[in-house]
């Protein structure tokens, strides 16, 4: 097993009696593009706060490079570039003052100001005050903060929120090119599954609170094993005969759903017929990534 | 140390192009007017007068500026508002979750944060003098400027307004909203005006401190100094553990 960047134990965030994030485990692996995926309001912000020590943790820890955030911040957060939620920054500021301030703290060299700056295409803008920037302008400047510096570990909560499509894709490039380059692993957040999709390694999966899946994608497409969906008549009786083999049948609809696993569909149709039901339709579906999604979240929406 | 001093330098650029410099010029600014004005219109009245009850001319430069100029009530008020805004950079669009992202910690931000403060309210303090002795020398007072009266009134004012920014620092550092620091500090300069006279009450206000800082015969300075002194260190430790202990989630 390789090294873990992040690993959290138990990493609990209370608000009074609300819990926030519910006793979760996260586990990233050096080198690798976490998604951390989940519908708005399930505590991924909350999360990457507590990750930062810009709150505290109710209960459980969470280390970093193995290093215990309650412990050793400062040595962590040397290392680790982020944003966290909105773009933030100071609005009387120009650009480059902005990053100035990241710059002089890290004690970065001088040159990695413009570095960052056309990495993330402001470079024509960076003397213009960040307050008049548009949101698609402050998150690129966002982006070009927590790549300044030699940063291992990248924590990126919704880094493409306000983009427009041709900045999303250039953004979403650029994560997924980051590993290569210096061996930077990066945990970025989002509620969009497709996103999450087309950049990330690994996944996990997190929905008021509960951290409900984590693994690979693959991992994750795997558990699309595919349904046969079956319209047979009379229905009730079709389903008291399935069940009465020992399948597992779930009625909706007009139609009867069975999780493939190793099922013969052929073998199912005969023996429906020979039992002298009238089978309308019968197909095999496949789960896409969404549904699975919907299914792990309990529907709620992305 | 080095780092200490790059995060103090950060905590003053960030304070380009932001109300704080007009807010921390303006109110010597306007007070030395009012000064001015005074001196103008009744110059040989206000030495006359002061003369009679001992009074040198500088002293009486003092008097007037502290008193009649309301220097009294504006010193703690534009403390109020330059330590306000200082912080209402970080609040205003995400500063504190910048700053805070990186190898800072917050109980170093504070401590930054309030140097800056005290920084500024030196600079305030420093014009505020030069333009008090440029007056002084306009009406041709008599005896010469007297520096040492002039750097007293610098150094009680000095201590007794960092035990108001203290407090000040605290509030605006823990309040998201900038309204809340504001209205503390000005509810509690208006009052502490009539509570003020009493001595003992002065004592336990740091908004009352202030009155008690020019360098005069009969003044109490002590209760300045040891008020502005304790209320510095008090307010300083409470902000400190107050804020170190704060979500950040804004
Ligand atoms: N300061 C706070 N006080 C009380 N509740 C809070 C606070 N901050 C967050 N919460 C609650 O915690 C939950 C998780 O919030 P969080 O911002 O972590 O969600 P998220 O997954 O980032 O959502 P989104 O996709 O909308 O950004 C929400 O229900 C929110 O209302
Ligand atoms: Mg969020």
């Amino acid at each position: 097993m390789s090294e873990l960047v992040v690993e959290t134990q138990d990493l609990t965030k209370k608000y009074g009696n609300f819990t926030a994030v519910d006793g979760i485990d996260l586990q990233v692996r050096k080198g690798e593009i976490y998604g951390f995926l989940g519908p708005n309001g399930a505590g991924k912000s909350t999360t990457i706060r507590m990750l930062l020590g810009l709150v505290k943790p109710t209960r459980g820890d969470a280390r970093i490079f193995g290093l215990s955030i309650r412990q050793s911040p400062m040595e962590i957060l040397k290392r680790v570039g982020a944003i966290v939620e909105s773009p933030s920054y100071y609005g009387n500021l120009t650009a480059v003052e902005n990053l100035e301030i990241t710059r002089r703290i890290l004690g970065a060299d001088k040159k990695e100001i413009d570095r960052v700056l056309e990495i993330v295409n402001l470079s024509q803008w960076k003397n213009k005050k960040v307050k008049n920037f548009s949101l698609g302008m402050k998150q690129r400047l966002a982006i070009a903060q927590a790549l300044l510096g030699n940063r291992e570990l990248l924590i990126l909560d919704e880094p493409t929120n306000g983009l427009d499509p041709a900045g999303i894709h250039e953004i979403r490039q650029l994560i997924k090119n980051l590993p290569g380059m210096l061996g930077v692993t990066v945990l970025m957040s989002s509620h969009i599954l497709s996103e999450v999709e087309l950049t990330a390694t690994s996944v996990g999966i997190i929905s008021r609170g509960r951290l409900l899946f984590q693994g690979t994608l693959e991992e994750l497409r795997r558990k699309s094993e595919n349904e046969i969906c079956i319209e047979a008549h009379p229905q009730d009786k079709a389903l008291k005969f399935l069940e009465s083999k020992g399948l597992k049948v779930k009625a909706r609809g007009n139609r009867l759903f069975i999780k493939k696993n190793s099922l013969d569909a052929a073998a199912l149709n005969r023996a429906l017929v020979m039992e002298g039901f009238d089978v309308t339709h019968l197909s095999t579906e496949g789960k896409n990534l969404e549904d699975i999604f919907l299914e792990i979240t309990g529907g709620d929406a992305i | 140390m080095r780092k200490f001093f790059d995060l103090l330098w950060t905590d003053i650029i960030k304070q380009k192009r932001s109300l704080v410099w007009p807010a921390a010029f303006l109110a010597p600014l306007i007070t030395e007017a009012l000064l001015f004005l005074d001196f103008y219109l009744r110059r040989d009245y206000i030495l006359n007068r002061a003369a009679k009850e001992g009074l040198s001319a500088w002293q009486t430069l003092v008097l007037e500026h502290h008193l009649t100029a309301l220097w009294f009530i504006t010193l703690p008020m534009a403390v109020t508002v330059v330590c306000a805004l200082l912080y209402h950079a970080e609040h205003a669009s995400g500063g504190l979750r910048y700053t805070l992202s990186l190898p800072v910690g917050k109980g170093r931000l504070y401590l930054s944060k309030w140097c800056t403060g005290a920084i500024f309210l030196c600079l305030m303090l420093l014009l505020d003098a030069l333009m008090l002795a440029a007056v002084g020398k306009i009406f041709r007072l008599p005896g010469g400027l007297d520096y040492q009266l002039i750097m007293r009134y610098i150094a009680n004012q000095t201590v007794a307004a960092v035990g108001i920014m203290s407090l000040q620092m605290w509030l605006s550092a823990i309040a998201a909203n900038v309204i809340l620091p504001l209205a503390a500090g000005f509810i509690g300069i208006t009052t502490s005006l009539f509570l003020a006279q009493d001595q003992n009450i002065a004592r336990i206000i740091p908004y009352a401190h202030v009155l008690y800082t020019m360098p005069l015969p009969g003044e109490n300075n002590r209760l300045a100094l040891e008020g502005g002194i304790f209320f510095a260190a008090f307010f300083l430790v409470a902000g400190l553990l107050c804020f170190s202990k704060k979500d950040v989630t804004e």
